[in-house]
């Protein structure tokens, strides 16, 4: 694979005049598209659409752009076949230097014209000698210093971007000094949005087009209206189709060949969950990697086992994985607790709660999604549903969280959870600190009845010594359940657009449309496991 | 064109002897009613009719692309206001027209008219109830309005939309002549409001050759302030009223001043004739030093029925004079201290002082009845049409508008032209517009409206 950068259009400084062509034309985008919109309103004011409040009464003006020195471009890392889904994936870093942009624009100084003339005439009193008073204004943009290190991403259907560690500084003047104090606080609250939604968004539209040549991609306007009026930032294309003529689509081609010729079959025992571009496959080499992150007991101490026994089985981390990926092999995940956590007592019941709620919530997700009632003040009938559900899975297949015949059929139908585990830790007087299972080591098949009240001691708690901490990397990981991990794998773009993830708003299915799988991309949750891949790419 | 219910609110101010004209709001009204006069926007017809004494309703039909149309309701409990209110085809088209308010002043008093009864202030809280609604958008107009037996008036006027947010205002006015206030409160960006006007007492000055004074000298101001973005607003006007000395034609000044932006307007304001009317505008800021001149006037038509021959009313002699202060008021009486026991001998010496000025008298007399005469010439002429111009050399548009009634129908048609605004000041864009045509009528309209 191969690509050409044209570095001579830097080379002078014409580029500055393109900049300001192009800054000028993204900046007055509905004056290009409709100047007529406004013209043959309905007669009634009632009738009217509320329209929107606009200050600005005449286009916005690049008056000049300067940028003294080139900009700098470095690569610091360039991957052709490392990730599995992307073609290419590289590190860069830019670097600009003392550049100077002026806007100059006409704003309107009179707010209550502006409010009269978009509420009802009917309701709103008449001002006299309310007319408009319109004052210029010069916005100037001092010494940008841009550094930033960006991961790119070249994908079969398009250009993924994501900005790392961005340090922008710049001057800012205002021709109204009145304003440049509130001016200069927004434009840095909105900074952080442009360089972590804005910028990748726009770039990923553009290659889009771009990669498929895409006549079908016509942006309907309607959608793009009512999309920002969601998301407030409306991403535009600012470079159009005549700056990305270079790219052979038969080179893409190719490579899209090659990467579904690396697509396995092998089928996961939860087939609808998978991460794959094909609906129930998953590549084989993100297969352990994939299985390593449901939630289980296992997978939860696995680590920790060979962190807090090293004289025992003396695991390297490549040794433990490998113990997680046999077990992968032979097609189930193990819900269970090692024995070596239980005897030395390392197991933190709240962990242990949490990735039990998980499993539930998971299975349970084409269903009906209840929600678990939390009752408090129940305390000692908790502490032994809490005990039952850290018993492990007779069948180890299914991955239901276990509900025991044996407690009283109210909890059988809501399950109870104890949000404070601690509180729960403390023993009552008639529960001695000796009733510990020392004795009877827990295995998968151990029968409820035999389980003793978890109920530690404090002083033993204290001995033990299993802080929150020692888990942070896999508590971490584990908080987010596999909805999180499913779209952490992804681009939050699909379909063109910017894909804002709400909590409760409708998902659209993985399984429909097109899929970009960009891993590491604009994702700020998650954190990478102990496996062997390559680093997270975090967009933080 | 007034619409219908709007008609019937002024006529209902009307009969609770509410002065419009004497408020902050309408202080450059006909400086408003003749530069920027209301263009239909569509085809739109209007049928009107009173169901009863007391309710009046409306229906009206818009067609602007999509058919629109709104039902209007209206309630009062006054108890003559139907005879203030007539039908299409009976309505002096001056009172449907919103042109040349004419503004008299504060002492002035209602000449006994034998057709209708003389407007007294109620005895009783009069209220008023008004309800639209418009389909298909399903928007909501209501307004409640109250009368109070004192000098007191208030107003909710309420807007619900299912797009917008709905709206309250309420306004809250006191009126007792000599000065108007009002206390506005509007939901909309928590708008709250004051404003009055005071009219001054204007007695004649020396240098004044007309000793039958009729001007009259207000000066008003207002304060606003939206409470949720903060966003004030302010302006002082001053307005003056006379006639001319001569030829008894009205004429108001106005000047306003918003020192907040920095604005000034003038306005000018003339009826030259009983169906000629010229206004001009001049606009100034102080900050930008941009300026604006808006020229406007309206010219109204007779039918070509003949005039109605006026008898011409016999010259008062100095002895009709003492009895003269019974049906009509003398000039000053409100300068004159009221003495209870005016017994014979000032009535002497009022006919004493009426031998000594009594070509002075003859004088005001004589004054006052072209004054009159031209006013009542005005408001019973008999127009069948009127027809608006206005122009605004920084807008550099042409408003047109044509008015007319024409066999019981209410007609109203108008356009404006403008020069397509200037997009940007980009070289690209101006580009693009160049081929555009120099001046495109940017609305037009034709309004229908029939009552019974």
């Amino acid at each position: 694979m191969s690509f050409k950068f044209n570095s001579g259009t830097f080379e002078d400084n014409t580029f500055n005049e393109q900049i300001r062509d192009r800054l000028t034309r993204a900046l007055n985008p509905s004056r290009f598209e409709n100047p007529e919109s406004t013209s043959g309103q309905d007669g009634s004011d009632s009738q009217k659409k509320p329209k929107k409040l606009d200050i600005l009464k005449s286009g916005v003006t690049v008056r000049q752009v300067d940028f003294r020195t080139i900009p700098q471009l470095e690569i610091l890392d360039l991957d052709v076949s490392a990730q599995s889904k992307s073609l290419l994936k590289g590190i860069c870093k830019i670097s600009c230097k003392d550049a100077m942009i002026q806007i100059t624009t006409e704003i309107e100084a009179n707010l209550l014209l502006l409010y009269e003339a978009v509420s009802p005439e009917f309701t709103t009193p008449k001002l006299i000698s309310n007319d408009s008073f319109t004052v210029p204004i010069t916005m100037t943009f001092d010494h940008i210093e841009l550094e930033a290190i960006t991961n790119i991403f070249v994908k079969n259907t398009g250009v993924g971007i994501s900005f790392n560690d961005v340090n922008l500084d710049f001057r800012f003047e205002c021709s109204m000094k009145l304003l440049q104090t509130s001016i200069e606080k927004r434009l840095k609250n909105s900074m952080e949005t442009i360089f972590k939604d804005v910028l990748p968004s726009v770039i990923f539209n553009m290659s889009q087009r771009w990669f498929t040549h895409g006549p079908e991609l016509v942006e309907d306007p309607s959608l793009i209206a009512t999309d920002s009026a969601l998301s407030e930032v409306t991403p535009m294309t600012i470079l159009d189709d005549s700056d990305l003529q270079d790219l052979s689509p038969a080179t893409m081609l190719r490579l899209s060949t090659l990467i579904s010729s690396r697509q396995s079959l092998a089928l996961n025992p939860i087939s609808s969950h998978t991460v794959a571009t094909i609906p129930g496959c998953i590549e084989r080499q993100n297969l352990r990697r994939f299985s390593s992150r449901i939630p289980s007991l296992n997978n939860y101490y696995a680590q920790e086992v060979g962190k807090h026994r090293p004289s025992k089985i003396l695991p390297t981390r490549e040794n433990s994985n490998s113990i997680i990926a046999n077990k992968m092999a032979s097609d189930f995940i193990q819900n269970s607790l090692p024995t070596e956590v239980l005897e030395s007592g390392s197991y933190n019941i709240r962990e242990i709660a949490n990735i039990q709620q998980r499993i539930y919530e998971r299975n349970n997700e084409e269903n009906v999604i209840r929600r678990r009632r939390i009752r408090l003040g129940k305390r000692s009938k908790s502490v032994q549903d809490t005990a039952a559900k850290m018993h492990p899975v007779p069948e180890s297949g299914s991955l239901h969280p276990i509900i025991q015949p044996s407690t009283t059929p109210a909890a059988t139908v809501t399950p109870l959870l104890s949000p404070q585990p601690v509180v729960a830790k403390s023993p009552p007087e008639s529960m001695t600190p000796n009733t510990l299972p020392e004795q009877s080591p827990y295995t998968s098949n151990i029968a409820i009845d035999k389980i003793p009240d978890l109920t530690l001691p404090q002083a033993q708690l204290q001995k033990d010594k299993v802080p929150m901490r020692l888990n942070l990397l896999e508590e971490s990981y584990f908080k987010s359940d596999l909805k999180d991990l499913r779209n952490s794998l992804y681009s939050p773009m699909r379909n063109q657009r910017f894909y804002v993830q709400s909590e409760d708003g409708a998902r659209p299915s993985l399984l429909d449309g097109k899929r970009f799988s960009f891993v590491g991309l604009a994702n700020q949750q998650m954190k990478w496991g102990n496996d062997d891949l390559p680093p997270p790419y975090k967009a933080n | 064109m007034l619409e219908y219910m709007d008609y019937v609110l002024r006529q209902f101010e009307e009969c609770t002897s509410w002065n419009k004209d004497n408020s902050y709001e309408n202080i450059v009204g006909t400086s408003r009613n003749i530069l920027q006069f209301d263009i239909p926007t569509a085809l739109k017809v209007q049928v009107s009719n009173r169901a009863t004494p007391y309710s009046y309703n409306t229906l009206e039909l818009t067609n602007n692309k999509t058919i629109n149309g709104s039902l209007t309701y209206l309630y009062t409990n006054c108890e003559n206001l139907d005879q203030f209110i007539e039908g299409s085809s009976s309505v002096h088209l001056q009172q449907m027209t919103q042109s040349f308010r004419y503004i008299e002043p504060y002492y002035h008093h209602y000449k006994n008219n034998s057709k209708l009864e003389v407007p007294k202030v109620p005895e009783l809280p009069i209220s008023l109830a008004y309800g639209r609604m418009f389909y298909p958008s399903s928007s909501l107009e209501a307004m409640y309005i109250r009368r109070f037996p004192n000098y007191y008036q208030f107003i909710l006027k309420c807007s619900s939309s299912k797009s917008g947010s709905s709206i309250l205002t309420m306004y809250l006015q006191k009126n007792t002549g000599i000065n108007c206030q009002e206390l506005i409160f509007s939901t909309n960006e928590a708008l709250l409001g004051y404003r009055f006007v005071h009219n001054f007492v204007s007695a004649g000055s020396k240098s004044n050759l007309s000793l039958y004074n009729n001007s009259s000298l207000s000066i008003g101001s207002e304060i606003w302030c939206a409470l949720l973005n903060l966003s004030p607003g302010c302006s002082t006007t001053l307005r003056y009223c006379s006639h001319a000395t001569n030829t008894g034609k009205p004429l108001i000044f106005t000047l306003s001043l918003n020192p907040l932006y920095g604005h000034v307007s003038s306005t000018y304001s003339i009826k030259t004739h009983e169906n000629l009317t010229f206004c001009t505008k001049y606009d100034f800021n102080i900050y930008s030093i941009q300026s604006n001149l808006t020229l406007g006037m309206e010219l109204w038509k007779n039918s070509s029925s003949i005039p109605v021959e006026r008898p011409s009313e016999p010259v008062e002699t100095i002895e009709d004079w003492p009895q003269l202060s019974h049906d009509k008021t003398p000039m000053y009486y409100h300068l004159l201290t009221r003495t209870e026991n005016s017994g014979a001998s000032s009535q002497r010496l009022l006919k004493d002082l009426n031998l000594t000025f009594q070509s002075s008298l003859q004088k005001i007399n004589k004054e006052r009845n072209v004054i009159e005469n031209f006013n009542e010439r005005y408001s019973e002429a008999n127009f069948t049409q009127v027809f608006k111009v206005s122009t605004s050399l920084r807008d550099m548009n042409l408003r047109l508008l044509w008015e007319g009634k024409i066999r019981g129908f209410l007609i109203s048609a108008g356009a404006e032209l403008t020069q397509p605004p200037e997009i940007s000041t980009n070289g690209l864009d101006s580009l693009e517009h160049q081929n555009w045509s120099l001046i495109s009528p940017s609305k037009f309209g034709i309004q229908l409206q029939y009552s019974a």
